[in-house]
């Protein structure tokens, strides 16, 4: 690996003391105590909280928590000069930019600007543009470009989703102009056989699953919802098997828990507008 | 006018039949969505469909557009054209600058050949001008500075004072009373400040 | 911690400008320097503060729950989050009973828009490189300390820096958050297994670490070779023809003192500046002791 001369590197190599936990790992975990409990109801949505405008140096900002542990703070700003003439000059252009902080995950803390970062990074930042997108009105934007940056402070499992959703919020906020609000919804289907096998089968996909269920998961995915013209903007994601059928079924469970996630986004954008409008 | 309740981006406002869309709203499928969160405004006009229109208190997010006066700062100048960052679009600060060109042709109205640049603008100077396209693939907004009341209005000379207008195409420092050429917007007293 | 207070704003000041110029506050975008100057000729800032004043600040504590410590420190609108996640590794052959402590400061395109997505400018490395320096001559934690088997074991503090929102000061701000994190920091309990050689880590039990020093860093912005203000914003930064940053101890003893270039300042000056940071301190340290006594009955 190339020697990294902008940032303190520390020591070659380190492990998470997990690694050495006195427990076997595959028993006594917290993890598997939370499984272990009753099952939980694959429909449930994980409480939603956000904030917008927050921040001083953004034109636009959101804050979204998912409750159980997943932080996304992002921040938005309406449009600026193109960093080079050229290009489409009809429509603006959408940059997207997605940080994971260091500290986000459990386990072994990633070597930021590491190959392996940079490329989770490089995705998840292009999965965010490709949600958003449809939702701008680009066309009111020529010549210019539009900024959105998203910052994973904790990810406690549907990351992507709640980045989306944050993310719209702040290009409301900074007054950019949008069709809609793209909501983000997550799900993952469990890898079949170990146990659910017997019966509850049928419905195997869990709505805005927590980081353990995602790790564990054989496929994950992601729903982004334009919700007042109930039109989808992305579908990410992937996974081993299923049937057809059931991809459709998940489709529709997740543009389901869009909706039912967008009064509380709308909630959020009127306060903030009121918050600005009295200030 | 009226004044609405606060409206998030993307809200259904109405039918297009009941009115048409304003700014900051726009139609899909026969109906009037929001596309900005913020206050509605319903405006009747004699006889036909009102406007429906979303507008935000907050500074609005403005670009530059044809046939809009800015305000700029030269930043270069050469000997066929002038290099500017566009600050002011109206009366409205922009959050960042864009950049502007003022060819020769376009400094002013008449006797467009005889024009010269360095004798139009120098850096430094504050210029209100005109947009008169967006640019194409290699260049940027162009302005034009081509009527009376659009030119130099802040100019300073070389001592750092200054410069007071004298004529259409000269500034005079109160210090040296050295003069020096510029392209002089005329004054329209409806900007003076008290 | 305190409302935001009414801006103090002489609003007298004609911009002398001339055409549509005359929108909010012209003189601030097109003569910034000009309109800083006439506040402070009044002994104020532009956003209510006298000139010796601080901004608001405030701390929360262990709200990242995948980091063993962290703490977000808000300093007005600057707004930083440190996360310490500690990890085990062999200690370095010249320190055999030491342990590590690595920070970095990272300023995202999130805080401001004068950062690019990418790896960290100079802003941050020079950051970066301030903190470890703190670290370093604090002795804010003992590398000893650190150690769990001489030679074979130690702990490495990977202590992450986030700026959020970039409104001036970030290295009061950072080092704030560094110290808050740090004491937040709980760590499994390790023995070396006496059969085995191996080590075993129990995480349900969990130890603090011990902080020996309290360093508090406190930021001046020069302005024009020799009006001192406190705690600048960003704006006060950019305007400012120089910065001191002074960093001292619970014992009143100097730790750091760090000034970047710009305009020379009178050894007279730069008393002023210490004994103004030991006033400082003292604040800092209370509301951190409020903080952590707030949330340890838990």
């Amino acid at each position: 690996m190339p020697l990294d001369h902008r940032r303190l590197r520390g020591p070659d190599e380190s492990q998470p003391p997990e690694l050495w936990a006195a427990q076997p790992r595959d028993g006594g975990g917290g993890e598997a105590e939370e499984s272990g409990a009753a099952p939980r109801d694959p429909c449930a949505l994980r409480p939603l909280f956000a904030r917008a405008g927050l921040l001083s140096q953004a034109e636009g900002s959101a804050y979204v928590e998912l409750s159980g542990g997943t932080k996304v703070l992002c921040a938005a700003w309406g449009p600026r000069e193109a960093a080079e003439p050229g290009g489409a000059v009809a429509a603006g252009r959408l940059l997207c930019d997605f940080r994971r902080a260091p500290f986000c995950a459990r386990g072994a803390r990633p070597r930021p600007g590491g190959a392996a970062e940079r490329e989770a990074e490089r995705e998840a930042a292009a999965a965010l543009r490709e949600a958003l997108e449809p939702a701008v009105r680009l066309s009111r934007y020529p010549r210019a470009r539009l900024a959105v940056s998203a910052l994973l402070l904790q990810d406690g499992g549907s990351a992507l989703a709640a980045a989306i959703s944050a993310a719209s919020l702040a290009l409301a906020d900074a007054g950019v102009e949008m069709y809609d609000l793209a909501v983000g919804c997550a799900l993952c289907r469990p890898p079949r056989g170990d146990g659910d096998g017997d019966g509850s089968a049928a419905e195997p996909w869990l709505l805005q699953p927590g980081e353990a269920e995602e790790r564990g998961s054989a496929a994950r995915l992601t729903v982004a919802l334009l919700p007042a013209l109930n039109q989808v903007s992305a579908v990410l994601g992937g996974g081993r098997g299923g049937e057809p059928e059931g991809w459709g079924r998940a489709l529709r469970l997740g543009v389901e828990g869009c909706q039912r996630l967008y009064p509380v986004l709308r909630h959020c954008l009127l306060r903030a507008a009121r918050r600005r409008d009295g200030a | 006018v009226l004044a609405l309740s606060e409206r998030p981006a993307g809200e259904r406002l109405c039918s297009t039949e009941e009115a048409s869309a304003g700014s900051g709203t726009y139609a899909r499928h026969g109906s009037i969505f929001a596309s900005l969160a913020g206050c509605l405004q319903r405006c009747a006009e004699g006889g036909g469909l009102p406007v429906v229109s979303v507008v935000r208190d907050a500074e609005a997010q403005l670009l530059p557009g044809v046939g809009a006066v800015v305000t700029c700062k030269v930043c270069s100048i050469n000997s066929r054209f002038a290099k500017v960052n566009i600050l002011y679009v109206g009366s409205t600060p922009l959050k960042s600058t864009f950049r502007g060109t003022i060819r020769r042709e376009d400094i002013r109205a008449t006797e467009k050949d005889k024009v010269e640049v360095y004798k139009s603008f120098r850096p430094g100077d504050i210029v209100l001008a005109k947009v008169i396209s967006l640019g194409d693939a290699q260049s940027n907004y162009l302005l034009s500075t081509a009527e009376n009341e659009l030119g130099v209005v802040v100019a300073r000379s070389e001592a750092g004072v200054q410069m007071v207008p004298i004529s259409w195409c000269e500034m005079q420092c109160p210090q040296t009373h050295t003069k020096d050429f510029r392209k002089v917007a005329r004054v329209q007293p409806q900007f003076l400040q008290t | 911690v305190g409302a935001p207070r009414p801006q103090r704003s002489p609003r007298r000041e004609g911009p002398g400008l001339l055409g549509p110029c005359c929108g909010a506050a012209p003189l601030r975008t097109v003569e910034p320097l000009e309109y800083y100057r006439r506040f402070l000729k009044e002994n104020c800032r532009p956003d209510g503060r006298e000139l010796g004043e601080f901004r608001a600040t405030t701390v929360n504590i262990g709200s990242i729950t995948t980091a063993d410590g962290s703490a977000l420190v808000k300093l007005g609108n600057t707004t930083v989050i440190c996360g310490v996640k500690a990890e085990l590794a062999a200690p370095a052959l010249d320190s055999a009973n030491k342990g590590y402590i690595v920070p970095n400061v990272e300023l995202p395109s999130l805080c401001s828009t004068r950062f690019r997505s990418g790896p960290p400018g100079e802003e941050a490395q020079a950051a970066s490189q301030f903190i470890a320096d703190v670290i370093e001559n604090s002795q804010i934690i003992a590398k000893e300390d650190l150690c769990i088997a001489d030679g074979k074991l130690a702990w490495v503090l990977y202590c992450d820096i986030i700026c959020l929102d970039y409104d001036g000061n970030i290295l009061d701000a950072s080092t704030f958050a560094l110290l808050a994190a740090l004491k937040n920091v709980q760590l499994p309990s390790v023995t070396i297994n006496e059969e085995t050689g191996l080590s075993e880590v129990n995480l349900k039990q969990k130890n603090p670490l011990v902080i020996r020093k309290h360093p508090v860093a406190t930021s001046f912005a020069i302005f024009d070779d020799t009006l001192l203000i406190v705690d600048p914003t960003a704006e006060e930064e950019d305007l400012a023809t120089g910065t001191v940053t002074v960093v001292t101890d619970e014992d009143d003893r100097l730790c750091s003192v760090h000034k970047p270039g710009g305009s020379p300042l009178t050894g007279a000056k730069l008393q002023d500046c210490i004994s103004r940071a030991i006033t400082r301190h003292k604040e800092v340290k209370k509301l951190i002791d409020k903080v952590i006594k707030s949330i340890k009955p838990k």
